[in-house]
């Protein structure tokens, strides 16, 4: 598949799928607001929310990344294009994997 | 780098940039795309928050308090009252875009009815969050 066609379906399959993830996670920060370490620390444990927040974070990172391409395409002309994406790439990809190893870290001191 | 509306003849790249947003006459339709891209950029920065949440919440309970101190302050609270309209924003007006893709709702008068659906509904749901936070 072109790499315009994939984008563009990528996009929109990551959107499909992260609007019940955000509702979720939405709704979870909310009734998280005053909770403590260790009621926080609990939820984050339990398997459903270990799926579903990593769910959410990757699948978020990989829509934001498709997205800050399309805007940057539009209104920023290369060398600045590549330039800023990269740095945007490897800022969102850094942020994923310290989640990523958040949540395993935290669902691995319950077990 | 915002003179030229193909700016990238030189390097051989020639897609075409967008034209100023400033000579473009506002109508609700292109303040919401507007709205959509904007706060698609304020959510992709917005998951360096997440990311400090959960680092801090890995790092023990000392770290959990002070993130929790910073986003219970006054300034935390205005970021995350906007980071949650932004994604409740983001969202409704993506389920609008994906009814586009599907060739739903495409005359001018629907395209402004969920245009408006969009900004009450986003309104409306972000505050009865914060009612019950």
């Amino acid at each position: 598949m072109p790499s315009a066609s994939l984008h563009w379906k990528m996009q929109r399959l990551s959107a499909i799928a992260l609007i019940p993830l955000t509702l979720w996670f939405i709704m979870s920060i909310a009734s998280l607001a005053h909770a403590d370490y260790t009621t926080v620390h609990q939820w984050i444990s339990t398997p459903l929310t270990i799926g579903l927040l990593i769910l959410f974070v990757s699948l978020s990172a990989h829509h934001a990344i498709l997205g800050m391409q399309v805007v940057l395409e539009d209104y920023v002309s290369e060398p600045l294009f590549t330039q800023f994406f990269t740095v945007i790439r490897i800022v969102l990809f850094i942020a994923t994997a310290l989640s990523l190893i958040a949540i395993v870290k935290i669902a691995l001191e319950t077990l | 780098m915002f003179d030229s509306t193909d700016a990238n003849h030189s390097n051989g790249r020639s897609k075409p940039l967008s034209p100023h947003l400033t000579v473009y006459k506002p109508q609700l339709t292109s303040i919401l795309s507007i709205l959509h891209r904007s706060t698609g950029v304020a959510l992709a920065a917005g998951t360096l928050l997440i990311s400090y949440w959960l680092v801090a919440t890995m790092a023990g309970p000392d770290y959990f308090d002070s993130a929790y101190a910073l986003f219970s302050s006054w300034i935390g609270r205005i970021l995350l009252f906007c980071w949650s309209w932004a994604a409740i924003y983001h969202l409704s007006n993506g389920i609008r875009h994906l009814s586009w893709d599907l060739g739903i709702g495409f005359s001018l008068k629907a395209t402004y009815l969920s245009g408006t659906v969009v900004i009450v509904s986003s309104l409306i749901f972000t505050l009865l969050l914060w009612s019950i936070v």
